[in-house]
């Protein structure tokens, strides 16, 4: 589990300063400080996420960078134990960090470093579903995915494209293609001939809700309480013969399942109907927090409460949200268009469908 | 029948049953249409057909023993000593077979062979495909 987590902040005239820390006795010497933020700027000093070992330190690390507003240039470092790998807290720390500096100079800035914290140690690792759930989950990543749908780019192009069409800045463009990056669903290479990083869709993705087979055939063949199975049923098939799907709706429960909290509820949700008063006994969390938590998911109809004869609630999972991964085999007649009509390099083209034959199952 | 088109037959005939399986979700080919569409698209003379539908027969033939595809049965008309074999393929065949095109296209790509026309499934109609067997699971 993360030792605890800091927030530096660059000054000009005293250097490194620590605007927030949680565990408040975690203990980083003023010289670590300097070291983790000197390693962040020595270079291009760009922004982004970095892993580093200072002496027996263990740190997973991320450089804002310049901010807008004359905010200043912040570090968000996770302090890790020894063994553990600071790559797999990427997404999540970036996350973290975002929501942090969004609140810096605010009255819940410091509630915000302890709440993002404790998010940190619930979900030490992200689950692949959570990482793709993170590119449904931002409209940035939602629209690089888009673009790369259309064939390979140039990490300029595709800030250039998403400013020019989308309206939308690219603070961290590393940050925004790490989950596609670490489910495998983007590789990159520099290919002769072209000076910037090129981006290739090797393996696409799309979202959709469903109803839980496994429950549902629990249903049917009565191995779950009779009563509850033909309301279950009920339930299901009115919610989906009137459903209609919109990317909204998609990006409202990718968000959903970013939580960690929200996450391992459905987890156990999905593989049987559990009474409510059993639920605080799944998760770590208070009755208050789980309370907050079945609300939300049954305002976005994942889930239903179902009274037996008994008077008891259970809480059944009726759709779930799952992302399909599929090869893209689409982007074979692309390449090829795109190289026909000029629009690509010759080089780039067969680098991309060398990529896509690899990864052909 | 010149030789370079007897090395085609294998990059034509596979073209031929990818574009039909994405285009009509088509599984069973028969040699005889096979050979008739090579003879037409590579606008050869007729005479030639008998020479195109023996190599095609052992072409299908090799990849059902490399259960590419199943052979289904063997018809000939009555009075005709014409024959066709029925052939269906499997979908680890159609991926095999979209596998040997992706590695073909390379190949053609770098040679700067610029010749284009759509083969794949576009990206919706691939997800709608997806979709619909995922949702009647």
């Amino acid at each position: 589990m993360p030792k605890g987590l800091i927030i530096i902040r660059w000054d000009d005239k005293i250097g490194a300063v620590v605007e927030a820390k949680h565990p408040s006795n975690l203990q980083v010497s003023d010289d670590h400080v300097m070291r983790i933020f000197t390693t962040h700027t020595l270079g291009d000093a760009a922004q982004g996420f970095l892993s580093m070992k200072i002496e027996d330190l263990n740190v997973a690390s991320y450089y804002s960078g310049v901010l807008k507003g004359d905010l200043g240039q912040f570090c968000v470092s996770l302090i890790l134990e020894q063994d553990e790998d600071p790559e797999g807290f990427e997404e999540i720390l970036v996350e973290a960090a975002v929501n942090i500096l969004e609140k810096f100079k605010t009255p819940e800035f410091h509630e915000t470093v302890t709440r993002e914290y404790e998010r940190i140690i619930k979900a030490p690792t992200v689950e692949v579903e959570q990482r793709l759930a993170l590119i449904f989950s931002d409209p940035l990543r939602t629209a690089i995915l888009l673009k790369l749908t259309e064939g390979s780019t140039t990490r300029r192009e595709l800030i250039d494209w998403l400013k020019e069409n989308k309206n939308m800045d690219v603070p961290d463009l590393n940050a925004g293609l790490s989950p596609f990056i670490k489910t495998g669903l983007v590789r990159t290479s520099f290919v002769e001939g072209i000076t910037d990083e090129c981006l290739f869709l090797v393996k696409d993705v799309f979202a959709l809700r469903t109803p839980i087979k496994e429950l549902t055939a629990a249903a049917r063949s009565g191995a779950v309480n009779p009563q509850l199975s033909n309301r279950y049923l009920q339930e299901v098939n009115t919610f989906f013969s009137t459903y209609t799907p919109s990317s909204e709706e998609i990006s409202n429960l990718s968000k959903l399942l970013t939580d960690p909290d929200i996450y391992n509820i459905i987890k156990q949700l999905r593989t049987k109907f559990i009474l409510k008063n059993e639920l605080p006994s799944f998760s770590k969390i208070s009755e208050t927090e789980i309370n907050k938590i079945l609300n939300q998911l049954l305002e976005y109809n994942l889930i239903r409460i179902i009274p037996d004869d008994n008077g008891d609630e259970w809480v059944c999972l009726i759709s779930d949200i799952k992302f399909i991964q599929f090869f893209p085999e689409y982007l074979i007649d692309t390449i090829r268009q795109k190289w026909n009509d000029g629009l690509i390099d010759q080089r780039q083209a067969i680098r991309h469908l060398e990529f896509l034959l690899e990864v052909y199952e | 029948m010149n030789q370079i088109l007897i090395d085609n037959i294998i990059f034509e005939t596979t073209y031929f049953i990818i574009k039909l399986h994405t285009l009509y979700n088509n599984y069973v080919f028969t040699s005889s249409r096979i050979a008739r569409e090579i003879i037409k698209s590579k606008n050869i003379k007729t005479t030639f057909f008998s020479k195109i539908h023996k190599k095609i027969r052992e072409l299908l033939k090799n990849w059902a023993d490399q259960e590419i595809c199943v052979f289904l049965s063997q018809t000939k008309l009555g009075h005709s000593r014409k024959t066709k074999a029925v052939y269906k393929f499997t979908d680890h065949g159609i991926k095999k077979l979209k596998k040997y095109l992706a590695a073909s296209i390379i190949f053609q790509t770098a040679n700067n062979k610029k010749s284009y026309s759509p083969l794949f499934p576009s990206r919706n109609k691939l997800i709608n495909k997806i979709r619909e067997r995922i949702l009647t699971l």
